[in-house]
């Protein structure tokens, strides 16, 4: 029904040649695309620290000293494997050895290289149980755990995931704001146009819908242009730094759509609330 | 039709009523004019027929309901039934002659064949058949006044009202004018005209109701110039 109406009075409230709407595909375009960038961006740093946090939590590196005896480091070795909850237990090489050295040392690593063990393990493993038998073996043997180190860190990526999420909540309040100051503006352009349509007998509804409709087109094209913008951009980071690959997940993909379009239903029940606000105020 | 029954009208709480006890009938097929000074009243008394105002104090009735009782969609199915002319013309600038005009049929959808005829007899017969593209901001006043009037009638309404429709256009046009509201009158809709013009007055048997301070001060069946 409504579809046959706005076939002819649409255009005594058109709003697609109004420069104030088309203001409004400008800001939902570009506040859609800066937002949809910047909430993306944050989620592929939550699934780059979610990554890194996995692989710190599953592996737990041995130091020994070089000067200890290789069979019983190979021993050690073997009966680790067997520990419950132990994927994987593995003597690194001495080149693989070097090369983690390699950074704390400037002139290269001479001196004689300790015995690193790497062990890959499942959340659910017994840590008492797992040092004490590397202590049996070796006494002075370090654990590297990092446990201590995930709770600082993990403690400081959720303060800034607060800080990230308010930030988020504002710039979507005030793009909110934006747009429905725009749409209010553009609206009180059309009093005279909406005041002659009344004056014939428009009813509210058929005025309200007429409005609606057309925010909801213009909103439409926002949210498009916004979208393909915030992927455009992904896209291009992603052929610059081929390593976020990593961190790309289609929950990533799924943001750069759902936040623009947020925007435009934002925009449209702005543009709504107004329309019926001004309508209902002239009689 | 319409009864003004002691209708009072202010446009603001400190100011002095404009309107001031109206007592007015507008029986249905009836024909009147509306005389008045310049700041009599004339178009506050309109404004109140087609609701957009509403009285102070006082009632005034428009097809036998009260105006006062009137939900906002009632308000609007009244209008249908009605045609404005409006001093100013009431165009809407971005609309060309043609669409302003056939607006009060667009509320409906399309307008049907028949309809569109008759939106092209109505601009002809106020003679802007060679206008029909143009837009009001290239129209002289007496043609935007025209174009009013031909969004007026072209529902063919129940009751017209015309405010001035005269105003700017010469004796000519506005004799054919006249017509055209005889002739609608003719065919059962009641019709009120305002205007300062006594030639056209006295042109036409129809009774005159004068308005001077706010008040109705002579209702005769027939109006002349002393
Ligand atoms: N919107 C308004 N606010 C306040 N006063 C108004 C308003 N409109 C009209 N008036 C006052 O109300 C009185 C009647 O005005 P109205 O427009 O009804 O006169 P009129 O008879 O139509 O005059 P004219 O023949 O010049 O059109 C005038 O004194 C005018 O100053
Ligand atoms: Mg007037």
């Amino acid at each position: 029904m409504f579809a046959r109406h706005a076939h002819s009075a649409k255009k005594a409230i058109s709003l697609h040649k109004d420069s104030i709407f088309r203001l409004l595909i400008l800001i939902l375009s570009l506040l859609g695309w800066l937002c949809a960038s910047f909430i993306a961006s944050i989620t592929m740093l939550e699934n780059a620290y979610n990554s890194w946090n996995l692989e710190q939590k599953s592996h737990i590196s041995i130091y020994l000293d070089a000067d200890e005896n290789r069979g019983k480091v190979v021993n050690l070795v073997e009966e680790l494997s067997s520990v419950n909850n132990v994927k994987r237990a593995y003597l690194l090489s001495e080149y693989e050895t070097a090369d983690i050295l390699k950074p704390y040392f400037s002139e290269g690593v001479s001196f004689p290289l300790p015995f690193v063990i790497d062990v890959t393990v499942t959340s659910q493993l017994d840590r008492e149980y797992f040092n004490t038998k590397v202590n049996k073996y070796f006494a002075n043997a370090s654990i590297d755990d990092a446990r201590d180190l995930l709770v600082k860190v993990s403690s400081i990526v959720r303060f800034s995931q607060w800080i990230i999420l308010f930030i988020s909540g504002v710039l979507l309040i005030i793009v909110a704001i934006i747009v429905s100051l725009t749409v209010s503006a553009g609206l009180r352009g059309k009093q005279i146009s909406l005041k002659t349509m009344q004056h014939i007998g428009a009813q509210d509804k058929f005025l309200i819908n007429l409005i609606t409709t057309q925010v909801m087109q213009q909103s439409l094209i926002g949210w498009f242009i916004s979208s393909i913008l915030a992927g455009v951009t992904l896209y291009a980071l992603l052929n610059y730094w081929s390593g976020l690959n990593l961190y790309m997940t289609n929950y990533v993909w799924a943001i750069i759509v759902i936040v623009p379009f947020l925007l435009s239903i934002v925009a449209v029940i702005s543009a709504k609330l107004t329309a019926k606000r001004m309508i209902k105020s002239m009689l | 039709m319409i009864r003004f029954d002691q209708v009072s009208y202010k446009y603001s709480p400190h100011q002095k009523d404009v309107i001031k006890n109206l007592n007015i009938e507008l029986e249905d097929g009836s024909f009147h004019f509306l005389c008045g000074a310049s700041g009599a009243g004339k178009t506050t008394i309109f404004r109140m027929m087609y609701m957009d105002l509403l009285p102070t104090d006082g009632n005034l009735s428009i097809f036998g309901r009260q105006v006062n009782a009137l939900s906002r969609d009632e308000i609007a199915i009244f209008r249908r039934k009605m045609g404005v002319v409006f001093q100013d013309g009431g165009l809407l600038n971005h609309l060309n002659v043609r669409e302003n005009v056939s607006l009060p049929l667009t509320l409906h959808g399309k307008p049907s064949s028949q309809q569109e005829k008759c939106i092209d007899e109505i601009i002809d017969w106020v003679g802007l058949s060679d206008k029909k593209n143009e837009y009001p901001a290239t129209l002289s006043g007496g043609e935007k006044q025209r174009v009013g009037i031909a969004k007026a009638v072209v529902n063919r309404p129940k009751l017209l009202i015309a405010d001035e429709p005269s105003g700017n256009v010469d004796e000519v046009m506005a004799k054919r004018i006249m017509y055209l509201f005889t002739e609608l009158n003719k065919h059962g809709t009641t019709v009120l005209v305002a205007t300062h013009d006594k030639s056209l007055i006295s042109a036409f048997d129809y009774p005159s109701l004068y308005l001077e301070n706010g008040i109705i001060t002579r209702s005769a069946k027939r109006w002349r110039a002393a």
